[in-house]
Order: structure tokens, then sequence, then C-alpha cells
């Protein structure tokens, strides 16, 4: 299938409200696990591994409660309901782990 | 629908009313041992177990407040728009009626 006949297969407001909803639960799951992880006193690759387990978390919430299962409806490709966002997400967190982290554990 | 978000919304509030009263359990904790002069060395299980059900609460909130996702299928689209809205062009709208002719008819 050519580039031309694949444009009109998608309606493109919809793809970029889609990416938007998702952006969206992404950054606000890792700035709360991120919080969370400062709370617990997480260091080092345990908070890392902690962002690992909560977003497949936030991943599974997205496909099983968003988007029914059925990812290829909502997305171009199947499997950017895993993968949407987490590199982005990756940053918030470490921003409020640090601070929460400093915020409880570090002054007093 | 505006039931789910306001009801998000309300998850989301007892969710960060959760999650800052962990936060101010460790810090209290935290001081008690710097005043007994113990060294802190893990967190009781009740401010873990509080902090992990407050991201749980969060979550489910923040999957309700979320608007749903939208089809993407131009076919999907297409179901949902009646043909007058498809046909409809520019290109064919006519601005000469037959107004003009009927009027020298009259005179």
């Amino acid at each position: 299938m050519t580039t031309q006949n694949q444009a009109s297969l998608y309606v493109s407001e919809k793809i970029v409200q889609n990416v938007k909803t998702i952006t969206f639960i992404r950054s606000s799951m890792s700035a709360i696990t991120g919080s969370a992880a400062g709370i617990l006193g997480l260091t080092g690759y345990y908070g890392f591994i902690f962002y690992g387990i909560t977003s497949l978390f936030t991943s599974f919430l997205i496909w099983s409660a968003k988007a029914q299962a059925k990812p290829g409806l909502y997305f171009r490709n199947g499997l950017d309901v895993w993968t949407e966002g987490v590199f982005g997400g990756l940053f918030s967190y470490v921003l409020f782990w640090t601070l929460l982290y400093g915020i409880v554990h570090v002054y007093d | 629908m505006t039931v789910i978000v306001s009801l998000g919304k309300f998850l989301g509030w007892i969710g960060f009313l959760t999650l800052f009263h962990s936060a101010y359990s460790t810090y209290e904790h935290l001081s008690y041992l710097k005043a007994v002069e113990k060294i802190p060395n893990e967190m009781p299980i009740e401010i873990t177990v509080e902090c992990l059900i407050s991201i749980v609460i969060f979550a489910i909130s923040i999957i309700m407040v979320a608007g749903p996702l939208k089809p993407i299928l131009m076919k999907d689209e297409m179901t949902k728009k009646t043909i007058d809205k498809v046909d409809i062009r520019p290109n064919f709208n006519t601005f000469n009626h037959r107004c003009r002719s009927m009027r020298s008819l009259v005179n």
C-alpha cells in the first residue's frame, strides 16, 4: 500500500487526540509514581526498577480500560499503547522522585 | 460521562490526601528515629502500603478523568457521517437562479 493510500485510511485528528490522551495519562502517572518513589525512599537502580513496574502497570491499565484490549482500533501500530511516552515520562518521574526524596528524607 | 469525570476527580483528591499523609508519616517517623537516636533502617509496613494504595487510587482516577480514545479508522468515521455532509462541495453551488428570467416574464 502506498503512503497516499495509508494517509487516507486514518483520521489524523483522532490520532493526535489519542496521543494527547495517552500522554496525559502517562505524565500524570509518572509524576505520582515519582512522588511515591521519593516517599518510599528508593535510591539508585531500585527507583528505575520501580518506574519500570509502574509504567507497565499504567500500560496495562490503558490497554485494558481505555483501549478495551483492542489497541489496533485506536493506534496505527497496536504496540504504541505500550511504548508511547514511556521515555518522556521517565524525566518527570526522576524530577518528582528527587523532589519528594529531598523533602521527606534529606531536609528536616 | 461527566459523572465518571467528577467521580474520578473526587478519587484523585482522596489519592492526593493519602499520598500526602504517607509522606508526612514518613517524615514524622524519621524525625522520631532521629530523636531517640536510632538508625533508620526500615519503614513501617503501614506507610509503604498506604503509599502503594494511593498510587492505585490515582491510577483509577486518572483513567476515569482522561477522555475516551477515538477510533482512528476512516471507515468508522464515515459510518457516522451522513451523505449530505460527505457530498457537500462549494464547487457546485449555483448562484444564478430562475428568478431573473421570471422577473422579465412578469414585467
